[in-house]
């Protein structure tokens, strides 16, 4: 995710170096944002100047050490909380503030990453949306240490990359992860108590409700397992919160290793996939 | 599965008489007008206070005047919020009309077995489940209890067809599977506004370009009206004595204070009269 993150920044006019620990991240980081912008000119989305200067703004560095100067560093690392607040009190002690630390997790607490740093007040959550180059909406999350001019300044900076903010506390799941629970929570209650089959629920979501997919096929498509651990870590964040609690169907599925379409069957059957 | 299995083939096509819609203006007159529009006759039973605002569209009968049973094939009951109102057309309209004629009851906030069982000849009635506004409506969830005949049903999903909307038959549970997923995503923001995680048009814009939500759920709490949001939750946490349906106090204030959406004018969100 942080290739496109850095990605969407170079885009905007904004001077972006992509680090990692390693160079084979780093390389494979390269080689997507040359890709996406090529056929970006392929699309004709962008001019091949545009792809030009966009290349150019980007600087590539192996290891923490080497990122130098900034004035946001966003982090987009392996969503565990240990590594991140290791990496937050490295980021703390080289780079001074006013330069603000900013974690793209979807599922770990802001307020807990901001509190190994000294200056915990300049630590704040950017949540990006998959695909970062496509998706509009980024949650500015403010953790319990963050300083509102540290949300302003974030707030302004999303909008100068061409994204929309949304100011959220640092909760479980923030606004959207939690706020759409119910879309899947209830999907999987209707079809666990047999009130409706997957094709039917899916489509009366889809042509009675205006949604763009059903429950069950965005499931499949996020990954019955990636949706499971967001459901459990919502509902353990918020100390096992009944209407949070995940449904059994999906446990069983990811046992079964019906992922979904990666897996090649997950709510439904994907021959082709894989 | 259902309860209920559609006969391979239809015996005959019932010859449609007039059809007999009998509901607060608000609701039955939109609705007999999308009825209409399929080319059926439809006769307005409503209120005695409301017959001035029924229009000259339709046939339009207050409640106290006499039915002629003999008119009627299909009877469509379309109380939303009120146990009473419904229960009461219920009564009247199992005991005026002929005995072969199709009743349909809305049932957003309660079981369709509820009301079915007290009447005289349940095996006739079929659940009717539309998410409000019902002026919106695209698609109906037909809902049978084990009273219902197959007979009831397959007339029920005949008389869709031909009208044009899209049906699928659910088990019988309050708000079908759409009033049950986005009143519970209404419910769950609600929530997340109570609690100052983001502001109402935040939360709205998150989930319309994070998750490409139709409405923002608040919006659409408003288009739904919160006293109907709030009777579904109502409904669901009598029916399953579940945490997860519990409604947000919030909800609960802005209905008791009149502010239940586009109707009143205002409610999560303030709204200009039309």
């Amino acid at each position: 995710m942080g290739a496109g993150i850095a990605q969407v920044c170079a885009t905007a006019g904004i001077s972006v170096t992509v680090c990692d620990p390693s160079p084979e991240a780093v390389k494979r980081a390269q080689k997507q944002i040359d890709a996406d912008l090529k056929s970006g000119v392929e699309a004709k989305r962008i001019t091949r100047e545009q792809e030009q200067e966009t290349r150019s703004r980007i600087r590539y560095v192996s290891g923490v050490g080497e990122c130098g100067e900034a004035d946001l560093v966003i982090e987009a690392v392996f969503e565990r909380l240990d590594i991140k607040q290791e990496l937050f009190m490295r980021l703390d002690a080289q780079l001074a503030p006013p330069a603000v630390l900013a974690t793209n997790t979807s599922s770990l607490s802001v307020t807990s990453i901001a509190a190994k740093a000294r200056f915990s007040d300049r630590v704040c959550g950017l949540h990006f949306f998959n695909p970062p180059t496509r998706m509009k909406l980024v949650e500015v999350v403010a953790a319990k240490q963050t300083a509102p001019e540290v949300i302003e300044r974030c707030a302004s900076f999303v909008r100068e990359i061409g994204k929309e903010p949304a100011l959220v506390q640092d909760t479980p799941g923030f606004v959207v992860n939690r706020c759409a629970r119910p879309f899947y929570g209830e999907a999987l209650r209707c079809l666990g108590e047999r009130i409706a089959d997957v094709m039917t629920i899916d489509q009366i979501l889809r042509e009675g409700g205006g949604f763009k997919m059903g429950a069950f096929e965005l499931i499949d498509l996020i990954g019955v397992d990636i949706n499971y651990a967001a459901t459990r870590s919502i509902w353990e964040g918020y100390f096992h919160e009944p209407r949070f609690a995940p449904h059994i169907l999906q446990k069983k599925m990811v046992e079964a290793g019906r992922l979904g379409r990666k897996s090649g069957r997950g709510f439904y059957e994907y021959p082709n996939a894989g | 599965m259902p309860d209920n299995q559609l006969p391979l083939e239809q015996p005959e096509l019932y010859a449609l008489g007039r059809i007999l819609i009998a509901g607060p203006v608000a609701d039955a007159r939109p609705f007999a007008d999308k009825i209409a529009a399929a080319g059926h006759s439809v006769t307005l039973l409503v209120p005695e206070e409301e017959i001035e605002f029924a229009g000259k569209k339709h046939k339009v009968l207050a409640r106290e005047e006499a039915i002629e049973p003999d008119e009627y094939s299909i009877a469509i009951e379309l109380h939303c919020v009120s146990l009473e109102a419904k229960a009461d057309a219920l009564f009247y309209l199992d005991d005026s009309l002929n005995e072969d004629t199709l009743i349909l009851t809305y049932t957003l906030a309660i079981s369709t077995g509820e009301l079915a069982r007290e009447l005289m000849m349940p095996e006739r009635v079929v659940g009717l489940c539309i998410l409000p506004p019902i002026s919106e409506t695209k698609f109906v969830e037909l809902m049978v209890t084990p009273l219902t005949s197959v007979d009831a049903l397959s007339r029920a999903e005949e008389f869709f067809k031909g009208v044009g909307l899209g049906y699928a038959q659910v088990g019988d549970s309050p708000g079908g599977v759409l009033g049950r997923t986005v009143c519970c995503l209404v419910n769950e923001a609600a929530l997340a506004l109570q609690e100052r995680i983001a502001s109402a048009q935040e939360i709205d814009q998150a989930m319309k370009l994070g998750v490409a939500y139709p409405f923002g759920p608040l919006t659409w709490g408003d288009r739904i009206g919160l006293d109907r949001v709030l009777a579904v939750m109502d409904g669901l946490y009598a029916e399953f004595k579940e945490e997860r349906y519990r409604p947000a106090p919030l909800l609960k204030k802005l209905v008791r204070a009149g502010h239940i959406g586009i109707r009143s004018g205002s409610g999560f969100f303030t709204h200009r009269q039309a």
